[in-house]
């Protein structure tokens, strides 16, 4: 398996611990589906929890509220390629 | 100095003053002048009346609402902009002022991005106080939302209220703000006290802590408008020294914050965050500042502010010039509380079926409402399901009867696929924050004896929510001599794994421990389970089967059996024997 995939299975698996989603196992979450609104449907705190997972996990500082966030985050396979690209752990 | 709000534009301040700012921009008062003068020209050629307002940026939102009332006009802002919601919201206004790009035929929509060119100067008046001049927008607890109507008079007698209390505290210092300006606690205190009172304010909402750790450095003092969704995740996440240094004080809002993130605050940056309590309807209404002092929890009403309970029920009664009325009236509010003097009191929690998840308002009789309008849905009851631990979040829990049609949606297209298709009926009136996260679809509804469904019943359905080891609860239902329960066995239970690789089961110890809990369910802590009798393991439990158990008092109090079974299978059963723990030494 790709360092890619891993890194997807790895984050569906905090997303799913970390934000209690019912119901959901990893294999329902596709890399590619939105995770916020009609896919996944996280919502603000959601994204809240995942900016300080992402810090504590990752290492990685969100700073500013852009439109990028909502592109790092619009899906698994985004938010792999951004941990990927910005982790300092 | 404050200026009140219906001369803010007539009495001209110095036209250098900052009054807002990004990360990449500053805007001067002169800046805010020359804007809405050109917005007020466009705006004064459409029909006066109520408009609707939204921007998620608090300059262009003071823009387009300085313009509204310049404009002799109302603004109206919606309490989300979910589809069905603003679609409603516009119905009944003259069209809409606003940042994003809508897709509206039938009334004007006047965009608050679009470069303004200049013209002849437009001539700004000062207001009149007691004309309505905002109408926002709540969700009742009658499952109806309501509309609530501000004046200017209003809106300046509580920033008057509010300086006179902090204003010294907060002189000088820029206002940053994680909560949004369309909101009444977010639209007094991190826009227009500050506009007013000449305090210059950050035009974004801070949402991640780093954004916040940015602003912070430098030599510049700020105080922050936050809530007890945000203050109680970002606090580890947040430099000591330069909050320290930067901060000075820290507002929260839109529910209760816990003790302990008080504290904390408190120990890690010598600042005890200030709790405003209040509503749309009433504004701001109390005060408190968490100590570990017991007296703390207290709340301190403001000075021109009354309560008083009310005589036949537990709901209080509160007079204050921050609400619209048209004589001297008390105005009932839903919360319960313990008077404890003339202006300090505890509260109680709600009289009514209105919650609050993370700072948000929400009526469960509105949500049942919607989700019985769902072709798939029989009966509904929703219920807030509370967070167990001060880091865990608010949840909104259903339980359905689906009717036939929504049966077969289930078996076809199962749990995720059926809950999908409610969560996005609910998206269009409801925010994400407030869609049901916890889902349970039941034979029936919990009954008691005069035909109301019990919350603990209910509550207890969820009980299994974040324990992978519990069979998912379908129903629940104490019978005239015992419980019963009807259950489901997902096939990722954490038992599975190593017990019997090709042939997965349920082990009896684990069947044992089911029938234990149940049974706890149904007697007191001293009694104990002594043993077992007459167990049996009758047919191997499978995942993904669905079983009824049974617990039943045999006829001494200290005998009760216990049946494992489904439609075509019995599982086990036995029988178990209890003492009372004083008991237990002597045996």
């Amino acid at each position: 398996m790709s360092d890619a995939i891993l890194l997807e299975k790895e984050l569906k698996t905090l997303l799913i611990h970390h934000l209690k989603l019912e119901d959901i196992k990893e294999e329902d979450i596709l890399s590619e589906a939105p995770l916020f609104g009609d896919g996944l449907g996280l919502d603000s705190i959601d994204a809240l929890e995942l900016g300080l997972l992402l810090q504590t996990q990752y290492g990685i500082q969100i700073q500013e509220n852009s439109d990028k966030n909502d592109q790092y985050f619009s899906s698994v396979k985004a938010l792999a390629e951004f941990v990927k690209n910005n982790r300092q752990k | 100095m404050l200026i009140p709000l219906n001369r803010t534009l007539s009495e001209l301040r110095g036209t250098k003053t900052l009054v807002a700012f990004n990360g990449r921009q500053e805007f001067l008062y002169s800046d805010l002048l020359e804007k809405v003068g050109c917005f007020s020209r466009l705006l004064s050629k459409e029909s006066i009346g109520e408009w609707v307002l939204y921007s998620k940026d608090s300059y262009l939102f003071l823009i387009g609402l300085l313009s509204i009332w310049q404009t002799g006009s109302t603004a109206v802002l919606p309490i989300n902009i979910q589809s069905e919601n603003l679609k409603a919201t516009l119905k009944s206004s003259r069209g809409i002022v606003t940042d994003l790009e809508l897709d509206i035929k039938d009334k004007p929509c006047l965009s608050l991005l679009e470069s303004l060119s200049s013209g002849p100067s437009f001539v700004f008046k000062e207001l009149d106080p007691d004309k309505t001049a905002l109408l926002l927008h709540s969700s009742g607890s009658t499952g109806k939302p309501k509309v609530i109507k501000k004046t200017l008079g209003n809106l300046n007698s509580e920033l008057l209220s509010w300086e006179e209390l902090l204003g010294g505290k907060l002189r000088k210092t820029r206002c940053v703000s994680t909560v949004s300006h369309q909101h009444i606690y977010g639209l007094l205190h991190r826009l227009l006290w500050p506009f007013c009172s000449g305090r210059a304010f950050f035009s974004e909402t801070i949402f991640f802590p780093p954004e916040l750790v940015n602003l912070m450095g430098g030599t510049k003092s700020y105080c922050l408008v936050s809530g007890p969704a945000h203050l109680k995740r970002m606090g580890e996440a947040l430099p000591p020294k330069e909050i320290k240094n930067n901060l000075r004080f820290i507002f929260s809002s839109g529910g209760p914050l816990d003790k302990n993130t008080a504290l904390f605050y408190q120990r890690r940056f010598g600042l005890t965050p200030f709790e405003i309590y209040g509503s749309t309807e009433t504004g701001g209404m109390a005060w408190r500042q968490r100590t570990s002092k017991a007296d703390s929890e207290a709340w301190n009403l403001l000075e021109q502010v009354q309560i008083k309970p009310s005589n036949d029920s537990p709901k209080l009664w509160v007079s204050s010039p921050f609400i619209y009325q048209q004589h001297d009236e008390w105005w009932p509010l839903d919360d319960r509380v313990e008077i404890l003097s003339e202006s300090r009191f505890i509260l109680k929690g709600r009289s009514d079926r209105t919650v609050k998840i993370e700072e948000k308002r929400l009526s469960l009789p509105e949500l049942e409402d919607k989700l019985l309008e769902h072709q798939f849905i029989k009966e509904v009851f929703a219920l807030s399901l509370d967070a167990s631990h001060p880091a865990e979040r608010d949840q909104i829990g259903i339980a359905a009867v689906l009717n036939a049609g929504g049966i077969s949606f289930l078996n076809a297209q199962g749990r995720l696929g059926l809950i999908a298709l409610f969560k996005k009926e609910l998206s269009k009136y409801f925010e994400a924050v407030l869609i049901p996260r916890y889902w349970r679809f039941l034979d029936c509804l919990p009954v008691d004896e005069v035909g109301k469904t019990p919350l603990g019943q209910v509550k207890a359905l969820f009980s299994d929510r974040s324990q992978k080891n519990a069979p998912q609860i379908l129903m629940r239902r104490e019978t005239a001599d015992g419980l019963l329960k009807k259950l489901n066995v997902s096939h990722e239970l954490r038992f599975f794994k190593g017990h019997f690789e090709h042939l997965p089961c349920v082990p009896g110890s684990v069947q044992l421990a089911w029938a234990s809990e149940a049974l706890r369910e149904l007697i007191s802590d001293e009694i104990r389970i002594k043993a077992f009798e007459s167990v049996k393991f009758l047919n191997l439990l499978r995942p993904k089967t669905t079983f009824f158990l049974e617990i039943k008092n045999l006829e001494t109090n200290l005998r009760f059996s216990f049946r494992i079974w489904n439609e075509t299978l019995e599982f086990s059963k036995g029988i178990f024997l209890l003492g009372k723990v004083n008991q237990t030494k002597t045996l």
